[in-house]
């Protein structure tokens, strides 16, 4: 089935004055893992956000399974942010329990088996664990759903590389069947081998949207190495 | 899906709002002890030295008390406030506001908890003075004796003429309770998604704003409703100040719906957490 | 079972070095014959890439007979030695194909290697590496 997951018509954003994304156009089919590819500050967070509902067009529509935004299209999508969302005084039992009663698509008992392989104790506070098991719990949770439309805005930025080789096998292993996962990321050699598309973002416009195998034929090279091409200063 | 935010705020607020409310209790209790002490000393006394310095201490505490009962009920306020701040937008927001819940939801829950328990603190309050009234004030007896004869006494003026105007009265106190807590909630809202600068100098702005305009409001229709009543005689005057606070209540509810409208608007549609 | 070492590099398409990987741990007995290989994901998974790609890996060893597909079990590796041996012998070959071009480059021959490496295995004569029998290096 390749229905259209997620798509963008005439997509502006703008922060007052300063436009952010603009006129953006493009369609992501079901059943693709998908880089959203961009140095910082192309816009690949405020898309994602939009995507997820907690920001507003300026003008134009996002749409997820052909609807705007709402909490139906909460339900189908998993959003895992570049932050932490959770308050510090919850204990993690709390945050797995908080998941289970809200999404219906929620499999707890992966989600605990994996904490327990993080070494995170049930009752824990989360403000007594250090930021990067706070982003894998988050991580955790996120895949143990079983969406549509997984928005990962970072997932492997900033972290060591044993925590970066966690995060994407945990990605691999539990994202549902032909569901869509959306990757933003600006550490490209990591990523390449996990992605079947990619969007190139700059300046908020899409400059390439390929699958991975028709540009490595395409061009000559790997996905890292056109990168460096596209955004050669 | 209402349930289980109504649950979660619940939770949320339980943990802020009951300690607080446990030490006010304990603080009024041992209040209580510290008054009939003060009363008792006071009375029986012979003005020494060593008993001025036990009502003065003792004294300093029950006013200090006092004090904290007072302020109490505002503290809770800003207990509610601050949740729904941080529930909204901040960090959290990114939680809150992905759930597959209707803001619509997110907000009548956020309303429902704050209501009850600013409801749960006025009844504190009242609570904690009644009882150190009752029992605080008696010397050689449990209770004060002489409350219920007081009270008793009191209550054979009460007739038809008395529960219209107390009901209407109640009715105007907690409409002004709704109406408080929906332009708080208003105000927090435009600070946080409209404002682009200043945005807690926008917020108080904007609650001062509509306090004084709903203030205004009040006072303009209540002066039209003495107008007859300068024409005729004095039972015009009567009912237009029997029906004054339940003309007050409606403005007060009127603007409050219109503020809830408004905030689930902006929730719904205007929504830009940074 | 020690993990897999998944070889890539820029130098062939991804899912032929998969490929290429996979066949290194069934000839070396690591993938022991008739066992159970794990599923797709989980295999995509341990190499940190996408499950098509892996499948792809997968189709090729099918086709070299290396794996077969059992419906409604899995997929295993081949009950059939000879070709277990066969892609073994292939794999030395290979092996053997590249040693002989750098030996021509230093000017050997396959005879004089050949001797050499009897010599080193048996513990023989001197040299900066002796070559125990099972392939490793002795201290």
């Amino acid at each position: 089935m390749s229905e259209t997951v997620l798509e963008a018509r005439g997509l502006c954003k703008s922060y007052g004055a300063q436009p952010v994304i603009y006129d953006m156009n493009f369609s992501l089919p079901a059943g693709r893992i998908i880089g959203l590819l961009g140095p910082n500050g192309s816009g690949k967070t405020t898309l994602i956000k939009l995507a997820a509902g907690i920001l507003t067009p300026t003008s134009g529509e996002i749409l997820v399974n052909g609807r705007e935004p709402d909490e139906v299209t909460c339900g189908l999508v998993s959003y895992l942010p570049e932050r932490t969302y959770f308050s510090g005084w919850m204990k993690a039992s709390a945050a797995v329990d908080y998941f289970a009663d809200f999404y219906a698509d929620f499999d707890k008992n992966r989600a605990l088996t994996m904490m327990s392989h993080l070494g995170i104790h049930p009752d824990s506070r989360l403000r007594t664990l250090s930021k990067g098991t706070k982003e894998k719990l988050q991580l955790v949770l996120v895949m143990s759903r079983a969406a549509r439309l997984y928005l990962l805005d970072e997932p492997i930025g900033g972290v060591d590389p044993a925590a970066r080789e966690y995060i994407l096998r945990t990605i691999i292993s539990n994202y549902a069947e032909n569901s869509t996962v959306l990757i933003s990321t600006h550490l490209i050699a990591d990523i390449e081998p996990v992605l079947d598309d990619f969007l190139f973002l700059r300046d908020g416009k899409i400059v390439m949207q390929s699958s991975t195998d028709e540009a490595r034929e395409k061009y000559g090279m790997s996905i890292d190495g056109l990168f460096r091409e596209v955004y050669r200063c | 899906m209402l349930g289980k935010l109504i649950k979660h705020d619940m939770r949320s607020l339980l943990r802020l709002i009951l300690p607080l409310t446990l030490a006010i209790i304990a603080s009024a209790l041992l209040c209580t002890l510290a008054l009939r002490l003060v009363v008792s000393t006071a009375s029986t006394g012979d003005g020494s030295g060593y008993e001025i310095m036990i009502i003065s201490s003792l004294g300093a505490y029950i006013f200090l008390n006092a004090a904290a009962v007072l302020i109490y009920p505002t503290v809770v306020t800003i207990l509610i406030m601050y949740n729904f701040y941080k529930n909204l937008y901040t960090d959290e927001g990114y939680l809150t506001f992905t759930l597959p819940v209707k803001r619509s939801s997110i907000l009548l829950s956020k309303f429902l908890t704050a209501e009850f328990w600013t409801f749960i603190s006025f009844v504190v309050t009242s609570g904690c003075v009644a009882f150190a009234i009752f029992f605080g004030t008696a010397t050689d007896t449990l209770y004060n004796t002489d409350i219920m004869p007081f009270i008793e006494f009191i209550l054979q003026f009460v007739d038809v003429t008395f529960t219209a105007p107390l009901i209407f009265y109640i009715i105007s106190m907690v409409a002004g309770s709704l109406f408080q807590t929906v332009i708080i909630f208003l105000a927090i809202t435009i600070g946080s998604i409209v404002a682009k600068k200043l945005k807690l100098l926008a917020a108080i702005g904007i609650y001062y704003a509509m306090d004084l305009v709903t203030s205004i409001v009040i006072s303009v229709i209540g002066f039209i409703m003495m107008i007859p009543s300068f024409m005729s005689d004095s039972s015009a005057l009567l009912s237009s100040i029997t029906l004054q606070p339940l003309v007050n209540g409606i403005i007060y509810v009127g603007f409050a719906v219109a503020s809830y409208i408004l905030t689930n608007s902006l929730m719904k549609n205007k929504l830009n957490l940074p | 079972m020690k993990r897999l070492m998944w070889h890539i590099d820029g130098s062939a398409p991804l899912y032929l070095q998969l490929a290429s990987s996979l066949r290194y741990s069934i000839v070396s007995g690591e993938r022991p014959a008739g066992s159970r290989i794990e599923s797709v994901r989980d295999l995509a998974a341990d190499a940190k890439v996408n499950p098509n790609t892996m499948q792809r890996a997968l189709v090729e060893l099918e086709r070299e007979g290396l794996i077969e597909t059992r419906t409604t079990t899995g997929k295993f590796v081949t009950d059939d030695a000879s070709i277990i041996e066969r892609t073994r012998r292939d794999a030395l070959d290979e092996l053997i194909a590249e040693f002989t071009v750098r030996l021509h480059a230093i000017g050997c021959g396959s005879d004089e290697a050949a001797k050499r490496i009897k010599e080193l295995a048996n513990g023989e004569g001197t040299g900066s590496a002796a070559i125990g029998a099972d392939g490793g290096t002795a201290e």
